[in-house]
Formats: structure tokens, C-alpha cells, sequence
């Protein structure tokens, strides 16, 4: 079926299914309200904890929708998949705005034993989802991991991690720099200019980190852009650590895509086995990606192909005219039919 | 071709004249122009002159890859940016400042006269207080008795002693930095970091 009549934000969430669909994901649809105690038991989870709220008929708190994820995991023994995609809204306040506003999301999630192959599926699903949006894209691949444990390491409390992680969001050295000084930390600034440093080419990232010989976890990371670097085209995809999250969301690998023509990115997904343990899911690990469709309809319109306007007369009877308009129908034609005026 | 907000004003204009001395020109004054797009072709550089309180919301929205702000706005706007350089041009701080014979016994609300409501309340996170929003002219609100005490920014403390107030307490120092969009960098990486490591051989 040609889908060129539909606004880009309808045709990309139709070719996202049909992508999630072929690769073998399960849909799930998620419940309008769900308990609001739940997601405030895992408010640490979410970015933003300003939740839509309303009372149900037995006056229990309700929540409308907040995070497609934590309903995901929650309900992830009941569904017994593995493979899950979904295109729902959700309701919350974007970063930096002050209302709630309606966020359309598409995505997958992976819940199971995440080894290097399903960890490759799930970004080569991303990368083709960003190819979905637009011709010109970029995927920045980070790891929560290994700064979590270097923070870890060098045993800063909970606020000077909040700090130092923000100024790595924000890639500002000079601030980061000066605020150890002030820490009386000057020998924890390299680790922290090695981390800087690294902010393009994949493999050329991940080989400088093993060179300096001081983190972990970076042979899965390196086999990993092995298997990229053969199916896809590497200059499109980086190793930035500014893509952290200050959320206890994410544990392990990162990734935010951007697409030329919008300021804000539209895919974000990442490894979140904290958030699977803490719903007691303790033996499995999970990965996956949202994809804000909502940001798709910023971008201009595809131009549609023109459908043809047939107006008909008196002389023309209804049957003909019907039957006529069933073979273009049949033939694939786009077509508009109208009264008055010669054929 | 990189876009360049630039703050109208002072600022711009000894940024701009940064960007003479590394050899970029639109061949016209800043003092003077009307214009509020200026291009130098050859370099491939685009300046947009903009209001300094909405630098940031340019580059934050895409519209501009990189943008000069000073630290004041940039905290205020709360803006998801890239920082990349701190230019130390125009070097200042952002201070509590006050009537010289008013002292804050800490017991009662206190009443704050300031241009920039969200660094008071993240400084102020633990104290029952009383914002009033001024747009400028702030050191007159404690002496007309509007406030017991402003939050604004201070340079050389010239302003206070003219007019009897004192500095309680330095908030954090100020100077101008280099912003860029979070999309836009990613596709105009090389580009950007070359300007910028220009810009900070410059500033050193």
C-alpha cells in the first residue's frame, strides 16, 4: 500500500511498526491509567516526577500514562515476550518547559539475556529508525557504566557526582576543571580529560579508552562497533560521553539520535538492568529505545503526490461513474471526484 | 557555514572584534549597522545579532550553532546547551548585596529585589523568601524599602558605594561562554571545534 498521503509523523510511525514488527517485537498497548502509587514507588526512575493524576471510582490515585518502559517491566512476566515494541503518548513536562504536554513515542524494548547480538539488533534497529526519520542523522553511543564506576571509585558523594555529570552533559571542561580544583581533586582531573577527549569516531574512541588502560567493560563495546562498522555507515554514529543520564534509569550503554533539522534529539535508549532489578526482574537484563514522534512533525512536510480531480455532469451516470472510479481505485490511482464543470 | 549568535551590546561587539583579530570580517561596524544578519562568505561565518537575555534560546532552539552568552543568562535561561569555552571577557559576579546598616538576622522572610529569580531560588533553596522580579535599575528597590536585599550582579562595586549598599555575599563568578546547540554540533562537529580552539588560542 502506498502510505505518501500521510503526515510525516503518521508515515514514519506506520514504517517504525512495520520495522519493529519484522525483526519479530511483540506489541503491547499500554492501559490509559495505572496505579499512581507504582510510579511513585519508582520515581527515581523517571526524569520528571510531575505525573497527570485523577481518582478512580474505588478513590485509588490513578496515573495517566506517564512512562511506557516502567509499565513494560511491570507487566513483562504476565506478557512472556521478550521482544516488544509500542506506539503510545505519554503524558509529561518536556526538560526546560513548565506544562504537560502530549509526547508520542514509539519504540522497542528487550528483556532477556542482552549478549552482543541482541545488544547489535537493538542499534542497528535504532540507526534504521533514525534512516526512517530523515536522510541525515547521528547516533552518540555512551556508557553510564563506566563513569558511574569511576565516580564510584574516586568516592564522590551524591552531589559532587550529580555536578561532575552535569558538566559532562554539558561538555564544559573549564567548569568541570575548576570545581575539582575546588574539591581539592586535582590529581581526578585527567581521568575526567581522558573521558572529554573522547568525542567522535567509535572504534578510534573505544581503542583510545583501552589504551589508557583504565576502564572496564570496553571489549563488549569494542565488538560491538565491529559488527556497526560492517552493516552501517560509521561516520553517522560517535562515542560521546555527554549522553549520561542523571536519572538511575540507565546503567550501562547510552544512545541519543538527532536528525538534521531539529533541535532536539528523537530517539534516546540505553541498558537498564536497575530499573528490571528493582521491579524484581533480577535475572534478566533489558535494552532498548523510545523514538519522540512528536519531534517528527517538526520537520517539513514530504511533499505528497498529487492525486487527479475528476468532475463529473448530468450526463454522466452515477453507476459509470462509480465503476470508473473502482478501476482507478484498483490501479492504484490517487483521485478525487467532484460535481460540475466537463469531464 | 557556521551560525553565530552574538549578544547586541558590549559584549558583541569586543566578541566581534575577537573575531577581526582571527581574521573574520562582514565589513561593517557592529556600533553602527542596522542589520541584524552579517555574513562573511569567504570564511563561511554567519553573525546574528541578538538581545543578550535570548542568546541562549537560539542556540537551544537550533536556530544558531553556537552562541556567546554571559554565565548570568546562560544559568537563568536553564537552557539544555553544550558549554564549550569560557571566553573570560567580561569577568563580573553575581552578589547578595545590601543597605550598608542592614543586617539579615535570618528570622523573618526576606525580601529580594532581582533580575534573576532562578539562581535566587537555588541559592535561597533552604530560606523562606520573597522574590520581587525587577528588570532593572535593581540597587533602588532596598533603598526605596521594596526589598531588604537584591541579587544582581556586581563588577567593579562602583554602583554600590554610590549608592550606601555593601556585598553580603558572592554567589558564583561570571564571564562570557561559548554555547552551541546539542543537534547542531553533532552535524558541524569539525567545524565547531575548529572555531572554538581558535577562539581559545585567542583568549588565553
Amino acid at each position: 500500500m502506498n502510505i505518501d498521503f500521510l503526515d510525516r509523523k503518521s508515515n514514519v510511525s506506520l514504517n517504525l511498526e512495520d520495522l519493529y514488527s519484522r525483526f519479530g517485537y511483540w506489541k503491547y498497548t499500554m492501559n490509559r491509567f495505572e496505579s499512581y502509587a507504582f510510579y511513585m514507588e519508582n520515581e527515581n526512575f523517571l526524569n520528571d516526577n510531575r505525573v497527570i493524576t485523577l481518582q478512580g471510582s474505588s478513590g485509588k490515585l490513578l496515573a495517566l500514562k506517564p512512562d511506557v518502559t516502567m509499565s513494560i517491566v511491570k507487566n513483562y512476566k504476565m506478557l512472556g515476550k521478550s521482544k516488544i515494541y509500542y506506539n503510545e503518548p505519554v503524558f509529561k513536562v518536556p526538560q526546560g518547559e513548565s506544562e504537560f504536554k502530549e509526547i508520542h513515542q514509539a519504540g522497542i524494548e528487550y528483556i532477556g539475556n542482552v549478549d552482543v547480538y541482541q545488544t547489535a539488533e537493538v542499534l542497528n534497529l535504532a540507526i534504521k529508525s533514525l534512516q526512517t526519520i530523515g536522510e541525515d542523522y547521528r547516533l552518540c553511543i555512551s556508557h553510564v557504566g563506566i563513569v558511574n564506576e569511576v565516580l564510584e571509585s574516586l568516592k564522590f558523594s551524591v552531589s559532587e557526582k550529580y555536578q561532575v555529570i552535569t558538566y559532562l552533559q554539558q561538555k564544559n571542561s573549564h567548569d568541570l576543571t575548576k570545581y575539582l580544583m575546588e574539591l581539592g581533586r586535582v590529581e581526578d582531573i585527567k581521568i575526567f580529560e581522558i573521558l572529554s577527549k573522547v568525542d567522535g569516531d567509535l572504534n578510534e574512541g573505544i581503542n583510545f579508552l583501552i589504551e589508557q588502560n583504565m576502564f572496564k567493560g570496553l571489549e563488549f563495546l569494542r565488538e560491538i562497533a565491529t559488527i556497526l562498522s560492517e552493516i552501517t555507515d560509521c561516520s553517522k554514529i560517535s562515542l560521546d560521553f555527554s549522553h549520561l543520564s542523571t536519572t538511575e534509569y540507565y546503567n550501562d550503554l547510552v544512545f541519543t539520535g538527532y536528525v538534521k533539522g531539529l533541535a532536539n534529539s528523537v530517539l534516546s535508549g540505553g541498558r537498564y538492568d536497575n530499573l528490571l532489578s528493582k521491579m524484581g526482574v533480577r535475572d534478566k537484563s533489558a535494552l532498548g529505545f523510545a523514538v519522540n514522534l512528536s519531534e517528527v512533525s517538526k520537520l517539513p512536510a514530504k511533499k505528497v503526490s498529487k492525486r487527479k480531480i475528476v468532475r463529473y455532469n448530468d450526463t454522466k451516470k452515477p453507476l459509470d461513474m462509480l465503476k470508473e472510479a473502482n478501476i482507478w481505485f484498483e490501479e492504484g490511482e490517487s483521485f478525487c471526484i467532484l460535481q460540475g464543470g466537463s469531464q | 557555514m557556521i551560525d553565530i549568535a552574538l549578544p547586541k551590546g558590549r559584549l558583541g561587539e569586543k566578541v566581534y572584534e575577537l573575531f577581526e583579530n582571527m581574521g573574520y570580517s562582514v565589513n561593517e561596524s557592529l556600533k553602527t549597522t542596522r542589520k541584524l544578519v552579517l555574513e562573511d562568505s569567504n570564511k563561511e561565518v554567519r553573525f546574528f545579532l541578538i538581545k543578550p537575555s535570548d542568546v541562549a534560546v537560539y542556540v537551544e532552539r537550533g536556530v544558531a550553532d553556537i552562541g556567546i552568552v554571559g554565565k548570568d543568562s546562560l544559568i537563568e535561561s536553564g537552557v539544555d546547551v553544550y558549554e564549550l569555552l569560557d571566553l573570560g571577557m567580561g569577568k563580573c559576579s553575581m552578589c547578595v548585596c545590601s543597605p550598608i546598616n542592614y543586617v539579615d538576622d535570618g528570622r523573618k522572610t526576606l525580601n529580594i529585589a532581582t533580575k534573576y529569580p532562578n539562581i535566587t531560588r537555588d541559592y535561597y533553596i533552604n530560606r523562606d523568601i520573597d522574590i520581587i522580579k525587577l528588570n532593572g535599575s535593581i540597587e533602588l528597590a532596598p533603598l526605596l524599602g521594596l526589598s531588604h536585599v537584591i541579587v544582581d550582579i556586581v563588577e567593579t562595586g562602583g554602583t554600590l558605594r554610590e549608592n550606601n549598599l555593601k556585598v553580603d555575599a558572592k554567589i558564583m563568578e561570571l564571564s562570557a561562554r561559548v554555547i552551541a546547540s546539542k543537534s547542531r554540533y553533532n552535524f558541524n562537529k569539525a567545524a565547531i571545534d575548529n572555531l572554538i580552539n581558535l577562539m581559545d588560542t585567542r583568549t588565553i
